[in-house]
């Protein structure tokens, strides 16, 4: 009797499964030329390697990270230019003397930069044509020093990134 | 015997009370395990043949237990989908009547209301009931024990009145307590014994339920296979003596890895094992007095655990849920005997069985605590994947970063559940320890040949759990793919598809709906076997030839001739399935097809074979 009634029940009870979007997190459909990394928004372009952001929303990056930048239809199929913006800290200086940047893509390599000192700076890499000729750019960046972890924080810190563009290789 | 009366229902509350508060994380547990296998049921009834199927057909080990597993599970996802609160109500109900029936049956046995609401106390408390309770999977013990006490309350009223309707209720529920769990087998041996103990004597009407125990046991033990090896290979020798000793250890908390995990107000094993051997010396006193209660009580500990002690590799905390009712009334009379002769007897008989309520309850409700975290983790992954199935209809979903915890509570059973093929990474093989004779789990994960096709044809979308959410990844996944998986041939190729040009070799023509046609020889690579036992499989057409011989095909494998066809006449559709050599670690494997004779298709130059429209190693 209790399942006969449970069963005449069954259109009422059931529901059907809500949907939970919380619980995913989707890559953006369409990706920016140009990301700032304080940017919400622009997260889904950080692959790899970027701390949780610190107040203020700048991130700590780790010795190795990965970006995507998309390729406008401008850019396609020919030479661009990789901005990347980023902060050298004062704090981590004498950590990171002397340090350099080595931007590849593909497992080719785009370039080096070698960072002048603590401060605000923007190290350029040139992208061959042959990079751009999809609607997506995926760049790695290692760097050659990093700032040891200490105290409570085990973390092994790189640069502050702040911004990365894709522009015409002449501009 | 005292009489029960509704005033008498009050007995079983304080263990109900208990049961809600211990158990309070349990009873909210949520879906894990084996569970999704159970619930993956109804979606596979689409006819009376599936439903029997779904209800009869032998599952894990070889079980049919149609009501406690089958019956649950497919009438209540039916019913409320996935939501498992309806699966614990109906949990909760049934331990509930368990409860009254233990208060009930104790007062008629015992003639003690202390002992009456004592016993439904000591079964909640103990460490068995905790996973039943919490997981969905484990009602057959609930259930069974509902039987069980059922059949006995019945048992008890025929033997008071002698009225065959008692008799054939008890029959009743011990027939259909068979099909909740394959313990109720030993139902006549505790009805025998407690006749034998309580009046000395058989009555002989009871005989007869030994006769679906014997065929129930016979049919058990021919028409099932029971596995050499592994945790469930059984063993039926000394051994089981030890097993016996483990169980009586655990059931006080006593051995050393739950004693220390459930370690708080009391903090020892040997808490646990004080608490144990004062039960022992009750035990001897009470056989040497021949009180009945007691020494039932030992009986049914022992003779309702006796079926799972060949089970050596495969002890569990949860194989003490319905043994412990044994347990219940040996603690429960000792306490009524206490109290009869006097203070200093029950204040040393409430501390011997407050020690063992705390300790064990302790466990009891850390073990239900563990089961809600990981029914919580299980939760959010699965509706994760059902929101990634949602947005990426048709596309393989390759994940990362699940441990191996996650992988069997929430992924390996689970996705029975979806359409779309879910599998993990095959780099995170290594962290998945299958357990000791499980058969294989292979199919969660994908090989890399299944990874670079998806991949290859715009089918993978990949995501990495962290922070209990999927986050996708395919960019950056695919980008990171080995090469060797890139560059390592395919265990199938879809001729028709724009990634198989590169697996075809000599003696194709283009690519058509549906296929390509063969010249009279064409060749092909594909994966080599990964395991023995495994079939290339060739799907195909060729139009029928009305009048003419049936055309011929030779397969031939590496060089070597590995079968020879003869098309069936009239039939244009063709399967083919030429077994495979077992893996010799040669990467890739190459097939050559050779058609005996042309096919003449009007205004049609080329030379024809047959048209293929897959090859795959499987």
């Amino acid at each position: 009797v209790l399942a006969a009634a449970l069963l005449l029940l069954a259109p009422a009870c059931r529901r059907e499964s809500a949907s939970h979007p919380e619980l995913t997190v989707e890559e953006p459909e369409a990706l920016q030329a140009s990301i700032d990394v304080s940017n919400p928004a622009d997260e889904g372009q950080l692959l790899d390697g970027f701390y949780a952001p610190e107040p203020g929303g700048w991130r700590w990056s780790a010795p190795q990270f990965t970006i995507t930048l998309g390729v406008p239809e401008a850019l396609r199929r020919k030479d661009a230019r990789l901005e990347f913006e980023l902060v050298v800290p004062e704090a981590g200086a004498a950590d990171l003397a002397g340090l350099t940047i080595t931007a590849s893509s593909n497992e080719r390599q785009l370039g080096q930069w070698r960072s002048p000192g603590a401060g605000r700076h923007t190290a350029v890499f040139p992208v061959p044509a042959a990079l751009t000729q999809e609607e997506a750019l995926i760049v790695d960046f290692q760097l050659d020093r990093f700032i040891a972890p200490r105290g409570g924080d085990q973390r092994r810190l790189g640069v502050i990134p702040a911004q990365f563009r894709l522009v015409a290789a002449g501009k | 015997m005292k009489r029960f009366g509704w005033r008498d229902l009050w007995l079983a509350a304080p263990a109900l009370a208990l049961l809600v508060w211990l158990d309070w994380h349990g009873l909210r547990s949520w879906f894990h395990q084996d569970d999704f296998a159970w619930l993956s049921l109804g979606g596979r009834v689409h006819s009376l043949g599936d439903l029997f199927a779904a209800l009869f057909r032998p599952a894990a080990q070889g079980t049919v237990r149609v009501f406690s597993e089958r019956v649950f599970f497919l009438i209540l996802e039916r019913l409320f989908g996935m939501d498992h609160r309806p699966f614990h109500l109906v949990v909760l109900a049934t331990q509930a009547a368990n409860l009254a029936l233990l208060a009930w049956i104790t007062l008629r046995i015992s003639g003690s209301r202390l002992a009456a609401a004592a016993a439904p106390v000591f079964w909640t408390v103990g460490p068995g009931l905790a996973v039943p309770l919490a997981w969905l999977s484990a009602y057959n013990q609930i259930l069974c024990g509902f039987f069980l006490l059922a059949a006995f309350a019945c048992l008890l009223q025929w033997l008071e009145t002698d009225r065959r309707g008692w008799y054939a209720a008890q029959a009743a529920l011990f027939v259909l307590g068979l099909g909740a769990l394959e313990i109720m087998v030993v139902y006549p041996v505790l009805a025998t014994a407690w006749c034998w103990l309580e009046r000395r004597r058989v009555p002989r009407a009871l005989w007869w339920l030994w006769i679906p125990s014997a065929v129930f046991t016979a049919a058990h033990l021919l028409l099932i296979p029971k596995p050499a090896a592994g945790v469930y290979a059984q063993h039926w020798d000394l051994s089981m003596l030890a097993t016996y000793f483990q169980y009586w250890k655990m059931a006080f908390v006593a051995d050393a890895e739950m004693a220390q995990a459930a370690r708080g107000l009391l903090p020892s094993v040997w808490v646990g094992a004080v608490s144990g051997l004062a039960v022992l010396g009750w035990i001897l006193v009470a056989a040497w007095k021949r009180m009945v209660v007691p020494v039932f009580g030992m009986v049914w500990f022992t003779v309702v655990l006796a079926p799972v002690l060949p089970l050596r590799g495969h002890v569990s905390y949860y194989y003490l849920a319905l043994p412990s009712i044994g347990l219940a009334w040996i603690l429960a009379a000792g306490l009524a005997e206490a109290r009869r002769r006097g203070v200093a007897a029950t204040a040393g008989a409430l501390a011997v069985v407050s020690v063992f309520a705390v300790h064990a309850g302790n466990a009891h409700r850390m073990t239900a605590e563990w089961r809600y975290q990981r029914g919580l983790e299980a939760r959010h992954l699965y509706f994760a994947l059902e929101r990634a199935a949602e947005l990426h209809p048709g596309r393989v979903l390759v994940l990362t970063g699940i441990g191996n915890d996650l992988f069997w509570a929430a992924v390996f059973d689970a996705r029975l559940l979806f359409r779309q093929r879910i599998c993990l990474d095959p780099r995170m093989a290594e962290n998945i320890h299958a357990p000791e004779g499980f058969e294989s789990y292979s199919e969660a994960i994908c090989s890399p040949n299944e990874v670079a096709a998806a991949a290859i044809e715009g089918r993978l979308t990949a995501y990495r759990w962290a922070e209990r959410r999927l986050i996708a990844c395919t960019r950056l996944y695919r980008y990171r793919l080995p090469r060797e998986w890139l560059d390592a041939p395919p265990l199938q190729i879809d001729t028709s598809g724009q990634a198989a040009t590169r697996w075809l070799g000599s003696g194709w023509h283009q690519a058509e709906a549906g296929g390509r046609w063969t010249s009279l020889r064409a060749e092909a690579t594909l994966a080599a076997p990964n395991r023995a036992g495994q079939k290339l499989i060739l799907q195909g057409y060729r139009p029928p030839e009305p009048g003419t011989a049936p055309a011929r095909i030779t397969i031939r494998l590496d060089g070597a001739e590995a079968a020879r066809y003869a098309l069936a006449p009239g039939q244009a559709a063709f399967e083919l399935r030429v077994p495979l050599p077992p893996p010799t670690g040669r990467p890739s494997l190459r097939v050559e097809l050779e058609v005996d004779r042309p096919f003449v298709a009007a205004g049609d130059a080329r030379q024809l074979g047959v048209v293929v429209s897959r090859l795959e190693v499987r």
